[in-house]
């Protein structure tokens, strides 16, 4: 696990908890930064802040629900462990369903609130391989040229050289021609490699 | 001289007899009518009459009892007055009820036993029959319409007269002669005190003689009980009570109706009382949970720091440090809260114990719920003391219904409670007790009573005592309980005296 790229973002309203667990995490050599309110976290954090929240559920303002809710809104890439002080079900029912890692009740224990970050640090990881993938994926497509990507739609789901030929209003030979090219720009060795390609891309068949 | 019997037709004889007469047989059937009986009745079509049962001449409503009467009276005739002195009426020929004393005379003519019935009208009914048979019918439309029932008692012969509906509210039968006593023994117990108290003001040549009072019956044939309002009033003769006379409404509904609405209040209270102890635990928990949450990681910081080896005396100052100030914090918000909890606008006034008492009467006047049978020992000459009156009243209350249902919940009947007021031995507070005849509370409670939230009652949220003994202390008193007694939970209360 490197810490180094890891970055622990403490929102919580009560100072004395963002001081004690600020304390706990660096002991453990976690960068933290910590912030007292959801819209101050939200004012610094962008697409390319790398980490993990821990985020307490009530606070005055934003509380942490909204704050969750915000986040992925904009898209950020960040595993969400909550903390509360009661152990409100029907929200923390809510908080996983929506993604969170976990829902600790305070006082939270050293060996939890650790094990919770060690998720979030594999969770995120999950996430940026996702993005990767995605992204190469989308460097490779963006190669093809408008007809060559009509022809891989419908080739992906699933239509034969001849269908496609049909569909498109032009000669089997050069749908033959369009296949060629793109399994050569792609480098995709076969139909199914270029099926995986497209899905990683986003292309939805 | 001529015998002047000689020749007697007895049938003239009967005719020219001033009052009505009938000859009835055996059987009831109308044998002769005298020519008053015509004459004042109005039946003048002799068919009407002759050979038709008596109780054509009388309201349908009493026939068929007027025909187990005359059967009874058949198997032993005597000479005596109809109806055992009831008010008893007969139909004119125009149907109208005319209130009249009937005499009953039995004779024998040959084999035959028949019987002479006379009947005598008081010259009021007579003069005035229409208006009055008008005024009493309406009299009686309005007596059953609002369920009422008349008693009469005779104060100097004992006599008690009463009407139909008592004597079906009580279970008595239509004919049964009815003492005051019978009266008395249908009174449901509890009453009893109450319906004494009332009677005795009433019959107190001083007062007004008026009577009312509220009290339970219970129908000596079907148990069942009924809740009555009773309304009279005592005349008196050279300064005393000759007779009592008044009404009785059978206000059974409106009672269920009261004591459901007041069920359903108080389990509103209850709710509202739950709702804001679930608040004030609320509070309680975010205000402590803060400060626990930073206190515990701290301590696991320091105890990481130690045991890691590698021990930062900075960092295990700063740690150590903040379990401290957080330590404090929860305590200070604590006493914040609880002040909070406990501020009223109170408006602390000189009191008489008197007055205390006269109002707790009242308040335990309204309250249906709790069985209390309460005996005194108040103090003589008991200084006033200082004291708000709802806080003081609500402690009182929150005492007696505790102890009544400690009593109820061990089947103790009557619930004996004993409220007793001195003056304390430094002779600056009065100090009242209460004591009841319950179980006494188990050792291993009682150090845990005055505890916030600890109730051994299932719907108790247990903030009674501890709230009593806040709002006493808060009026500069003390609450407590006696620790040493083995039976009977008693608890005491001071009040500063008042200066």
């Amino acid at each position: 696990m490197n810490k180094n790229n890891f970055t622990v973002y403490i929102v919580d309203d009560d100072p004395a908890v963002r001081d004690s667990l600020t304390l706990m995490l660096e002991q453990d050599d976690y960068r933290v930064k910590s912030f007292e309110s959801g819209e101050s976290f939200l004012n610094e954090i962008g697409l390319g802040s790398r980490g993990c929240g821990i985020i307490d559920i009530r606070m005055p303002g934003m509380d942490g629900m909204q704050l969750q809710e915000e986040i992925l809104h904009r898209q950020l890439p960040l595993p969400i462990i909550f903390l509360t002080a009661h152990g409100d079900i029907p929200k923390s029912v809510k908080a996983m369903k929506a993604g969170a890692i976990d829902f600790l009740t305070k006082p939270v224990t050293r060996r939890d609130l650790l094990a919770a970050l060690h998720s979030a640090y594999l969770r995120l990881a999950d996430i940026e391989n996702q993005t990767t993938s995605r992204h190469e994926a989308q460097q490779q497509l963006c190669k093809l040229t408008e007809r060559e990507q009509q022809v891989l739609k419908l080739a992906i789901s699933g239509l034969s050289n001849k269908e496609i030929a049909r569909d498109l209003g032009i000669s089997h030979r050069t749908i033959e021609i369009h296949k060629s090219n793109i399994m050569k720009k792609t480098g995709a060795g076969n139909l199914l490699q270029l099926a995986r390609i497209a899905r990683n891309a986003g292309y939805s068949n | 001289m001529d015998n002047p019997l000689e020749g007697l037709d007895s049938r003239a004889l009967f005719d020219a007899a001033a009052d009505a007469m009938l000859l009835v047989d055996e059987h009831g059937s109308i044998l002769l009518a005298n020519h008053a009986f015509h004459q004042v009745l109005g039946y003048h079509d002799l068919s009407q009459l002759i050979g038709n049962r008596v109780e054509t001449l009388i309201p349908k409503r009493h026939r068929q009892r007027h025909r187990k009467y005359r059967k009874q009276y058949t198997e032993r005739p005597v000479q005596r007055a109809m109806g055992n002195g009831r008010n008893l009426v007969v139909l004119n020929s125009d149907g109208q009820e005319i209130p009249a004393y009937i005499g009953l005379s039995p004779f024998q003519n040959q084999d035959r036993r028949l019987v002479l019935a006379t009947f005598h009208f008081p010259d009021s009914a007579l003069l005035s029959s229409k208006v009055l048979w008008e005024s009493e019918e309406r009299m009686r439309l309005a007596k059953s319409a609002a369920g009422l029932g008349i008693f009469d008692f005779d104060l100097i012969n004992r006599g008690v007269l009463c009407d139909e509906r008592i004597r079906e509210i009580w279970g008595f039968d239509p004919e049964e002669p009815i003492t005051y006593g019978m009266l008395t023994d249908g009174l449901h117990p509890q009453d009893l005190p109450l319906r004494n108290t009332a009677m005795q003001r009433a019959f107190s040549p001083e007062g007004d003689g008026e009577y009312q009072v509220e009290y339970r019956v219970i129908n000596r044939k079907d148990k069942s009980e009924h809740w009555l309002s009773t309304a009279g009033k005592v005349f008196f003769s050279n300064g005393a009570p000759i007779r009592m006379v008044g009404v009785v409404r059978d206000i059974s509904k409106q009672r269920k109706l009261e004591q459901d609405l007041r069920k359903q209040q108080s389990e509103m209270e209850r709710l509202i009382k739950r709702q804001m102890a679930a608040q004030t635990a609320a509070a309680i928990a975010h205000e402590i949970n803060q400060p626990l949450a930073a206190i515990s990681a701290y301590s696991e910081v320091a105890l990481h720091a130690l045991s890691s080896g590698k021990t930062d005396t900075t960092q295990l100052a700063h740690a150590l440090n903040g379990c401290f100030s957080q330590a404090q914090r929860a305590g200070n918000s604590l006493h914040e809260l609880l002040a909070f909890l406990q501020r009223t606008d109170m408006e602390i006034v000189t009191m008489t114990f008197d007055s205390l008492w006269q109002e707790l009467l009242v308040s335990l006047k309204h309250d249906n719920q709790h069985e209390l049978d309460l005996r005194t020992e108040f103090a003589k000459n008991l200084p006033a003391f200082c004291a708000n009156r709802t806080q003081i009243l609500k402690v009182l209350l929150n005492l007696l219904f505790n102890a009544a249902e400690a009593m109820r919940d061990a089947d103790i009947s009557p619930a004996t409670v004993t409220i007793r007021t001195a003056l304390t031995k430094d002779r600056k507070f009065v100090q009242i007790s209460i004591r009841d005849s319950g179980p006494g509370i188990p050792p291993h409670i009682a150090p845990r009573l005055f505890e916030p939230f600890f109730s051994t009652k299932p719907n108790g949220i247990g903030m009674g005592l501890k709230l009593s003994r806040a709002m006493v202390e808060s009026m500069g008193g003390k609450l407590w309980m006696d620790e040493d007694a083995i039976d009977h939970a008693t608890f005491h209360f001071t009040l500063p005296r008042a200066p």
